[in-house]
């Protein structure tokens, strides 16, 4: 079998949930997006051709190191990106409508009321000297909005859902009254306050111990639920992910380089990093040994290498690697609005389906070699494919 | 607990008390040299029978601790001592109080609504027009003396220009205070700027603007409700012992401007080597001052709960 | 999860957690570098510039010819300004220029003394209530609360009066009684949050004694917060006195000193502004020149004090 003919003859049958997916239309897409940011030393793109897509009533974990510009998305989204920073390529579609080219009475609009955002210090991220239940439904209460008595009851019932003890008698309290686990409940409850469609929770539980880490996940898993929200969990712990994600997005320096379902990412993972990353989560079978990590560190944002930005660090990386990234993108057949920024994607979008559906439900198996470099992009593909354990090189 | 939190301001309050007015008293009646002729002012001649008549009154043969309580006994019946030419200083105090207070608040409140807007808006729009001239402006009321700034003023608008009388309280307020009131601005002025500035560019970087414009709201909204809520916290404790200063400042301001105030009363006492009046006066204000900032203190704590704590 | 093949990876160095914790004060090549900023270049340059006036006034009177500030003839009192004497004269007919010239050197000498006496006292109390705390740490609180509630020109004012012999002594040892509380406070701060860092118990554990300690580890690594205010100290002090002369209760004539040419100048201000115009002058552009300075360093050397 080669790659080839899988392209062609497309004989894969596509799975289940991607056929769920596929009806689907997302709540918000992210297609190309590049923002760069103005520096003493010239301009530096810090997301090059970010696509990811959110669904109704499924979660999107965004997994990278920091610097990987997982916020910096998050934030374009929201339109809260430093005065340094500016979008130069790529959309955000909410909705159907592209937020970069709205006007800002449009993102505006959008802001809270469609998609909001959970952000990672609750301590900082809450004014200080307003009380919490005034911040929570401050949204709410803009001209025209609710008046003082119906945002108080709201903002009571709003912290009854995020499950804070006494809301009644807490509403009037301020941030710094609150333990850190409250306190992130608190910023949960202020972004629901609009019933946004989706929700974006920057490292929500990263500035938290771990016991409350469980409690806020299950929190947000619940409300997403009852809301049947698009959840955006952005973190740079696999091991948060594990339980929560549908979907999971790998970012490295400022570009995705993995993406697919969480069953596949997490039980067939194509790309190295991916790999490295799964690799070093702590496991109690690795108990006596070193723990292993990446060597290396992230490139300097003004300075990616060409290509696949991994490639300064991957042991398998090869001459063509610095010519064209091996996105390795949804695992099924393209919903088809992501474009193709990276270049080179038409005739990968065929190797993507086929190469990795050869990998289910054949672990050890791996490809077939191509070692020999068949000409087109195929043998791109088959490169990183050749990691698999046990597989033949 | 509110309580608590006074009864230690109180607490704290005293020993500062002692210890001042002891420093005072010490400077005027223990320091080498004759306390007598320190009572009557450097220089003067004092016939024998005049020097006894002090030495007893003050009691200036009695160990250095009972003088001192003599002393404290007859600040707290209000006796601030007689000058030179028999009057009673706590007279002179009471004519003289009005102008003081009024060419201070004046300065305070003119100062601090100047200080406030001008470092918002550099804070604003940091590196515009506004924030550079405030910037260059404050620099240079920090170099110039307030004595040049307060002559060139002088000249400039009231011999020159005649809008505004150069001395005297003759027009009342507020013409008589907006000059004299404007030199003792001076020394506000640059600091709240200053701060205001600092303390809003700080606050437009916080995460909680970001927090904030994530939620929808208006630019506008952001920076009155958020920014600037938040950054006035700072200044508002400074304003608030400023008006200390203020009273200590006008000392120097209303003798360039003749202004018949608690200052003017020193200045002419050093002028005539009054000793009496400038250490009665003296101590006056600084017992006003240490009463203000308790006050400041308190109604910060009923203001804002964080303080309590401290 | 597969697991991932162990070529790809590698462990983790150990040399990865630094050794030390950082001490606060900017490394020893930055501290140089920072000197070739405009910000700091030019108004150290101008305060170099003054403390040279101020040592050696004779070199920079002479310039228009007249360079003794005693030669006076009273016919020229109060003259406006005229070639040889760009300044004009002052009241009693003496040169204004080499009189402001040699101002200099009185003012200096009072703001250098005050500060280095006011550092040194903050640094033996500042180190001393803040690495003993405890009832130490409260007496000098105590004295510095009682120094703080005095408005400290009513004060100096007070003392000065009482004062009769008024020289460059005097005047200096009164504002150095206003001046020390102010920067003890800083250098206490400071030496509290040093104290507690790990390298100052470690020594303590291995049995340094204590001035060693204090000597070698604390005093130095607390002075960075002191040294960003020292500059602007001096340009205060440079304020605080020539408004003190001013007033009358600072040095007296025939002390050569910008106060008292300005304290004469406010009863001819109206017919002769030269009197008031250039001591002022020069009194500004010194103070300004170390404020400036002040402002520069102390951006470097403390960022946290930022105002």
């Amino acid at each position: 079998m080669t790659l080839d003919d899988d392209v062609v003859t497309g004989t894969v049958e596509p799975r289940a949930d991607v056929a769920v997916r596929q009806a689907d239309p997302p709540l918000l897409e992210v297609a190309g997006l590049r923002v760069q940011f103005r520096t003493a030393r010239g301009p530096v793109t810090v997301l090059d051709g970010v696509d990811y897509q959110v669904h109704r009533g499924r979660t999107l974990a965004v997994v990278g190191e920091s610097g990987s510009g997982k916020s910096v998305t998050a934030r374009a989204i929201m339109g809260i990106l430093p005065r340094t920073a500016s979008i130069v390529g790529g959309s955000i579609r909410l909705a159907g409508v592209d937020l970069v080219r709205a006007r800002e009475s449009v993102r505006r609009a959008a802001r809270g009321a469609r998609v909001a955002m959970v952000f990672q210090d609750a301590l900082s991220a809450l004014n200080p000297v307003l009380p919490v239940g005034y911040q929570i439904v401050e949204g709410c209460r803009r001209k025209g909005g609710m008046s003082r008595a119906e945002g108080r009851r709201r903002a009571v019932e709003l912290m009854d859902q995020v499950g804070i003890p006494a809301a009644r008698a807490r509403v009037g309290a301020f941030p710094h009254e609150f333990s850190g686990g409250m306190r992130q409940r608190v910023m949960i409850a202020m972004a629901l306050a609009r019933d946004p469609e989706v929700l974006i929770a920057d490292e929500p539980t990263t500035a938290l111990d771990v016991t409350i880490q469980a409690q806020i996940l299950r929190l947000l898993a619940d409300l997403q639920t009852q809301r049947n929200m698009g959840l955006v969990m952005i973190t740079h712990d696999m091991g948060v992910v594990a339980n929560t994600a549908d979907e999971i997005a790998v970012m490295y320096a400022g570009r995705i380089v993995e993406q697919g379902s969480a069953s596949e990412v997490f039980g067939t993972p194509a790309h190295p990093y991916t790999r490295a990353l799964l690799g070093s989560i702590p496991r109690p079978e690795l108990r006596g040994q070193r723990l292993p990590a990446i060597a290396g560190s992230p490139p300097d944002p003004s300075a990616t290498p060409s290509g696949c930005p991994f490639r300064s660090r991957c042991p398998q990386a090869m001459p063509v690697c610095g010519t064209r990234p091996p996105v390795v993108r949804w695992r099924g057949p393209l919903p088809g609005s992501i474009g193709d920024e990276a270049g080179g994607l038409d005739a990968r979008i065929g190797d993507e389906t086929s190469s990795p559906r050869a990998e289910i439900g054949d672990e050890a198996g791996g490809l077939a070699s191509d070692a020999g470099g068949a000409p087109g992009s195929g043998e791109r593909m088959a490169a990183c494919h050749l990691l698999t354990p046990g597989a033949q090189s | 607990m509110l309580w608590h939190y006074v009864l230690r301001r109180i607490g704290a309050m005293i020993p500062v008390l002692l210890g001042t007015t002891f420093l005072i008293f010490l400077a005027v009646y223990a320091l080498p040299g004759d306390p007598v002729q320190a009572i009557a002012g450097p220089g003067q001649p004092i016939p024998p029978a005049v020097a006894a008549a002090i030495r007893a009154k003050y009691h200036l043969d009695d160990p250095l601790v009972v003088q001192y309580l003599q002393y404290m006994r007859r600040l707290l019946t209000g006796d601030f001592g007689t000058d030179l030419n028999g009057r009673a200083v706590g007279d002179l105090i009471a004519a003289s109080w009005p102008v003081t207070m009024k060419l201070a608040l004046t300065a305070w409140v003119g100062g601090g609504v100047i200080g406030v807007l001008l470092g918002t808006l550099s804070g604003i729009r940091s590196g515009g027009a506004v924030d550079t001239g405030t910037l260059a402006i404050t620099t240079v009321l920090l170099g110039v003396p307030y004595f040049v700034i307060a002559y060139v003023v002088k000249v400039l608008f009231a011999v020159k220009w005649g809008l505004l009388p150069p001395s005297g309280v003759a027009d009342g307020w507020p013409l008589s205070y907006l000059l004299p009131g404007g030199v003792l601005a001076v020394f506000l002025v640059p600091e709240i700027a200053r701060l205001t500035r600092a303390s809003v560019m700080d606050n437009l970087r916080s995460d909680f603007v970001d927090t904030a414009v994530a939620k929808g709201l208006d630019r506008r909204t952001v920076v009155v409700r958020h920014v600037l809520r938040t950054s006035l916290v700072p200044v508002a404790s400074v304003l608030g012992y400023s008006l200390g200063y203020l009273l200590s400042g006008s000392v120097l301001i209303e003798g360039i401007f003749n202004m018949p105030g608690l200052g003017f009363a020193i200045f002419q006492g050093i002028a005539q080597h009054n000793g009496a009046t400038v250490v009665g006066i003296g101590t006056l204000m600084i017992l006003v001052f240490l009463l203000l900032n308790l006050l400041v203190d308190l109604l910060y704590g009923v203001l804002d709960p964080r303080i309590r704590l401290a | 999860m597969p697991d991932a093949p162990t070529h790809l990876l590698e462990p983790v160095p150990e040399s990865a957690v630094p050794a030390e914790p950082v001490p606060p004060v900017a490394p020893r090549r930055r501290r140089w570098a920072m000197l070739h900023r405009p910000r700091v270049l030019a108004p150290l340059t101008l305060v170099l510039l003054i403390c040279l006036i101020a040592l050696a006034p004779g070199l920079f009177a002479g310039w228009f010819g007249h360079g003794d500030p005693r030669v006076c003839d009273l016919i020229k009192s109060g003259a406006s300004p005229e070639a040889g004497h760009p300044f004009g004269f002052d009241i009693q007919g003496c040169d204004l220029y080499a009189n402001v010239v040699y101002g200099t050197r009185a003012s200096l000498l009072i703001a250098l003394l005050v500060t280095a006496a006011a550092l040194v006292i903050s640094v033996v109390l500042g180190a001393l209530a803040g690495y003993y705390r405890g009832w130490v740490d409260a007496v000098i609180s105590r004295l510095m609360d009682v120094f703080f509630g005095f408005p400290a020109l009513v004060g100096m004012i007070i003392l000065l009066n009482t004062i009769t012999a008024r020289n460059v002594v005097t005047v200096s040892a009164v504002l150095a009684l206003f001046s020390w509380p102010p920067l003890t406070r800083i250098a206490r701060a400071s030496v509290l949050s040093t104290s507690s860092l790990e390298y100052v118990t470690a020594a303590k554990e291995m049995g340094a004694s204590t001035l060693r300690i204090l000597l070698r580890h604390v005093v130095p690594n607390s002075m960075g917060p002191l040294a960003a205010v020292l500059s602007l100290t001096v340009g205060g002090i440079i304020t605080a006195e020539a408004g003190l002369t001013f007033l009358g209760v600072g040095l007296k004539a025939p002390t050569i000193s910008w106060g008292v040419q300005l304290n004469i100048a406010q009863r001819y201000f109206t017919t002769e502004l030269h009197l008031l115009i250039f001591p002022s002058l020069f009194l500004s552009v010194t103070v300004l020149a170390w404020v400036l300075l002040g402002d520069a360093l102390r951006d470097h050397l403390d960022p946290r004090a930022k105002g």
